[in-house]
């Protein structure tokens, strides 16, 4: 019973400080958001994949030059 | 006297969850003011992504059970899976060679994470605890085991922080805790969550001193790792918190749940930017990570399959098929080349 009172003190506690933290407007924090991404695909190996040659998961060429 | 006691309590407690609901109202109230654009309008007018062409590169069969985590080197060459039979094997993913396989005293081995260094282990569930190997190719290394933190409940996630020294544990006892690797003291204990924790993952942001988790009660909570503080908490989903994963800039994060929903908050706007969702979707969803620049993300999900959505648009652009059971743990590897997945199928996927 008593650890049910001191888990909803510890909520309690825990929303007054979270309704005091600072907040950004979302039209700012979306902004930089996509401009995260848009600053980090041309390097992302999924959107733009590397040559072949450096990529250690391709396939390697089935022929070799003997 | 007794009964007038615990009437008492009734009624501070009852107190307590009116005052936690006025609360939560006012949060709501003030998240709401700021919430003056919508993420999904924003990426309208970006272009679409092209097609593109992910293949199965490796299978990793080893396992006589159920795959229930993995983690990936920061050599982006090596893994570590533990599964439902009580193995921990280290892969080379390159060779598919098995470089270690330990036997735990335990089933349910749900947890198991890469020390920074490369050089260490982490892992543990039903047995309570976190176990340290080292991993040294000249002596077993079964032998070299440490116990490191102890729960009340199974141990349903862990991560080193950014060093060797330190590990934080997320438990069915619905905890979180971190831990002095050397000595196995406990560092911080953090209470929150009112029900069982399953995932957490860690900021990596520079600062680093954050780390998300999610659990059974619904909720995904921000804590300060250094006072145990909580500093932010969200709730929407309508079911069971799997999986949480920070967006690489550290700025966001993403949660995958048994709704068959994932969800994107933003940390500073304090409010959920996006839901990935589809009629046709019904299964839950287990496990997700994000591509290197932040713009894919990759959910397991309990129908076999992953699958990969646009962050920004919110739009499912690709399904992986391949494992025949769930997809219980994916990653992607550190240099963002491959998508590693494990199942209840037995086997670890890598895709490129």
């Amino acid at each position: 019973m008593s650890s049910a009172k001191a888990a909803a003190e510890q909520n309690v506690a825990a929303l007054k400080y979270q309704l005091n933290i600072e907040r950004i407007p979302a039209s700012k924090s979306i902004k930089e958001l996509v401009q995260y991404i848009q600053d980090n695909e041309p390097t992302d190996p999924f959107l733009h994949p590397v040559d072949k040659k450096e990529n250690p998961w391709a396939d390697r060429g089935k022929c070799s030059i003997l | 006297m007794a009964t007038t006691d615990a009437a008492m309590k009734e009624e501070s407690i009852s107190g307590l969850s009116r005052e936690l609901e006025t609360l939560k109202a006012k949060l709501e109230e003030e998240r709401h003011k700021l919430n003056d654009v919508e993420l999904r309008l924003v990426s309208q007018r970006l272009e679409l992504l092209p097609q593109f062409n992910m293949k199965p590169r490796r299978v990793l069969k080893g396992h006589q059970g159920k795959v229930l985590a993995m983690d990936w080197s920061q050599d982006k060459r090596h893994v570590v899976s533990s599964s439902q039979d009580g193995k921990m094997i280290v892969w080379d993913a390159f060779t598919t060679n098995k470089e270690h396989a330990v036997t735990m005293p335990t089933t349910w081995v749900m947890a198991c994470s890469y020390a920074p260094s490369g050089t260490m282990v982490a892992c543990g569930g039903l047995d309570n605890k976190c176990s340290i190997y080292q991993l040294s190719l000249d002596e077993d290394v079964a032998s070299k085991k440490r116990t490191v933190a102890m729960h009340t409940s199974y141990m349903s996630c862990c991560s080193f922080t950014n060093s060797d020294q330190q590990i934080l544990t997320g438990s069915g006892d619905s905890t979180c805790a971190l831990w002095d690797v050397e000595s196995g003291q406990l560092l911080q204990s953090f209470h929150g969550h009112n029900a069982d924790v399953m995932s957490l993952d860690l900021s990596p942001s520079e600062s680093g001193n954050t780390f998300v988790s999610g659990g059974c009660d619904k909720q995904a909570l921000v804590w300060d790792m250094r006072t145990g503080q909580c500093v932010q908490s969200f709730d929407g989903h309508e079911s069971d918190i799997n999986a949480v994963r920070f967006f690489p800039s550290g700025d966001a994060f993403a949660t995958a749940s048994d709704d068959a929903t994932c969800r994107l908050y933003d940390l500073r706007a304090d409010r959920e930017v996006n839901i990935y969702t589809k009629e046709s979707i019904l299964f839950g969803a287990t496990c997700l990570d994000f591509s290197l620049s932040g713009r894919l993300l990759f959910v397991g999900y309990n129908d076999y399959t992953v699958n990969i959505w646009d962050t920004l648009k919110g739009i499912r652009l690709a399904i992986l098929y391949g494992h025949e059971n769930r997809v219980s743990c994916l990653s992607v590897s550190p240099d963002g080349t491959s998508l590693c997945t494990g199942s209840w199928d037995y086997t670890l996927r890598v895709w490129a």
